[in-house]
């Protein structure tokens, strides 16, 4: 049976299908299902390249390898041992059924599709609490094949007291049980706007989610396990691998200040707005550590490592999660010693209503915006938005968060006094007086961009 | 009235297939790479480890595809071009993907030629 996981990666299939077949046969153009048996009945060795990454006639290391070979094991929810064996063009029987969408979601936009990478259009993030199906989704390496809750572990181990490894079983009879309303946002959301461009993934405003999460608070697993005096950092490892299939080297392992660490409000979390995680958000246990980037909130997570030196893992170092010490013009060439770890993510927010390019109904002079707010590892203190291209203001109605780490709700119905083209903007400050910028504090890897949402209205 | 308007439907639902068909014809085999020197070695480089999304999303400059390379190779598994190849896959994505992202100029062109 294919593990739902997978979807991810039969959603690729389904549009190179499309893409790849469409000149040949006008009639496939109407088919809004696709198998993979027809990609691979049009043009067997074209299939394999594109899908599973096979390359018979270039690939130093044989057919199928690397993310190609995982990609297929991940597809059919089992190793291939025999990998080597199999023709070019050779479709394993699992994959009989593989069409689709990223099975779960729901309106997400597709930056990537090997490995999956989706933000959610801001006027679907409408709701107080993002469902499941809504929340965005950053991988950094191939999702793990194994996700199963019951025979799921995670070690705590380094400089510990009791090094303990647990199963989901044991945090939920060990610990207390808590749920909470929390805001995870990838560093680089909002890294489309950049110019000029900077590296990875584009994403636009949808990197950001806000859901319940339910788990053990991370601070209570640590304290039993009795942290050593010499304990500074984190370091975290998931069971995802590396895109190049290479085995044992980590996609990405972040960690975080002991401080940040003992926080009451990260959680080890194994239920997501009362189910258990998307296999996409890092099912069955991950870490959420809100108000931080969102690489800090390992998915499928296996190993938690205390540390007495600032954890180096794939991505701690270089560039990776991390901005100029200084300002920098766009498009600086900055030196990698003069990058420092991002912390705390800005004060932001974000219109969910009305969609942008909104033409209102002949007549129609009013809208109710809404949207939301939160600001790292602070809360808000007000929202304003303006139709005038920020020459006035009008203060908004904000909600307080539902607990701490909890993005914010605001709303306000605004007039506009004559037809013709607007724009909304909404503008947030924190509570230590911080407030979102116009413009982009440009760095070269394409972080923290918190400057105002913009929707377009027409009033008609 | 009707038979006009189904005249005009035919003809444009047959515009719109060749469009389509060209379209696609173009982009599927390559991924949307467009044709190049060097487009070859891009597509057999990079699409073993990732998709050629990752790629085309891209604006960077000549450096930063430099060291991109470089840190593909050094650390993130990517088997070493050689050096003639190398040399193409570079200046082919500082070609259609620098910082002022022709490709994706190009793919804005050929959308509104075709509507």
């Amino acid at each position: 049976m294919l593990l739902a996981v997978l979807l991810g990666f039969k959603e690729v299939a389904a549009r190179d299908f499309k893409e790849f077949v469409m000149p040949k046969d006008d009639t496939i153009m109407e088919t809004e299902s696709v198998n993979l048996y027809e990609l691979y009945d049009k043009d067997p060795r074209l299939a394999d390249k594109i899908i599973f990454g096979r390359t018979p006639c270039k690939n130093r290391r044989g057919f199928l390898k690397g993310a190609g070979l995982a990609t297929m094991g991940t597809m059919i929810g089992a190793a291939i041992p025999f990998s080597r064996n199999m023709p070019a063009g050779f479709v394993p029987l699992a994959l009989a059924d593989a069409h689709g969408m990223i099975e779960g979601k729901d309106g997400l936009t597709v930056l990537n599709d090997r490995p999956v990478n989706a933000e959610t259009p801001a006027h679907l993030l409408d709701d107080a609490v993002t469902p499941t199906s809504r929340h965005f989704i950053r991988n950094n390496g191939i999702p793990p094949e194994d996700m199963n809750p019951e025979t799921w572990t995670l070690t705590i181990d380094g400089l510990v007291q009791n090094p303990m490894t647990l199963s989901i079983a044991d945090l939920r009879n060990n610990f207390e049980v808590v749920t909470k309303q929390l805001t995870i946002e990838c560093g680089g959301n909002g890294r489309g706007f950049f110019d000029p461009p900077a590296k990875g993934n584009q994403w636009t405003y949808g990197a950001v989610a806000c859901s319940n999460w339910t788990g053990v608070r991370y601070a209570d697993v640590l304290k039993a396990a009795g942290l050593k005096s010499n304990v500074i950092y984190t370091a975290h490892v998931g069971a995802d691998s590396h895109l190049s299939g290479e085995e044992g080297k980590l996609p990405i392992s972040r960690g975080v200040p002991i401080e940040k660490a003992m926080d009451p409000n990260n959680l080890i979390a194994f239920g997501m707005n009362g189910a258990p995680l998307h296999p996409m958000n890092g099912a069955p246990l991950r870490l959420v550590i809100p108000g931080w980037p969102g690489s800090c909130s390992q998915k499928w997570i296996k190993r938690i490592w205390l540390r007495d030196q600032v954890h180096d893992g794939p991505k701690m170092t270089g560039k990776a999660y991390r901005v100029p010490e200084y300002p920098v013009a766009p498009g600086t060439k900055v030196p990698t010693e003069d990058f420092e770890i991002i912390e705390a993510m800005p004060v932001k927010s974000l219109i969910t209503f009305p969609e942008t390019g909104t033409i209102l109904d002949e007549g129609q002079d009013t809208v109710q915006v809404r949207g939301h707010a939160w600001a790292g590892d602070d809360a808000i203190s007000s929202v304003d938005l303006s139709i005038d291209f920020g020459v006035s203001w009008i203060r908004t109605t904000l909600q307080d968060p539902a607990n701490p780490y909890a993005w914010q709700r605001f709303s306000q119905t605004v007039k506009f006094p004559e037809k013709g083209y607007y724009e909304i903007w909404a503008r947030a400050t924190d509570t230590k007086n911080r407030m979102q910028p116009f413009a982009i504090a440009w760095n070269p890897k394409g972080y923290l961009n918190n400057s105002m949402h913009r929707v377009s209205v027409i009033v008609a | 009235m009707t038979l006009i308007r189904g005249l005009l439907f035919l003809g444009a639902t047959v515009c719109w297939c060749l469009a389509a068909s060209t379209g696609y014809a173009d982009d599927g085999e390559w991924r949307g790479l467009p044709e190049g020197d060097g487009r070859e070695e891009v597509f057999y480089q990079c699409q073993p480890c990732h998709s050629l999304k990752l790629v085309t999303q891209q604006g960077l400059d000549h450096d930063d595809w430099k060291e991109t390379l470089e840190w593909m190779v050094e650390e993130q598994g990517m088997p070493e071009p050689e050096p003639e190849e190398w040399l193409a896959m570079l200046e082919y994505l500082t070609r259609f993907y620098g910082r002022d992202r022709l490709a994706a100029g190009m793919e804005e062109n050929k959308a509104a030629h075709s509507n």
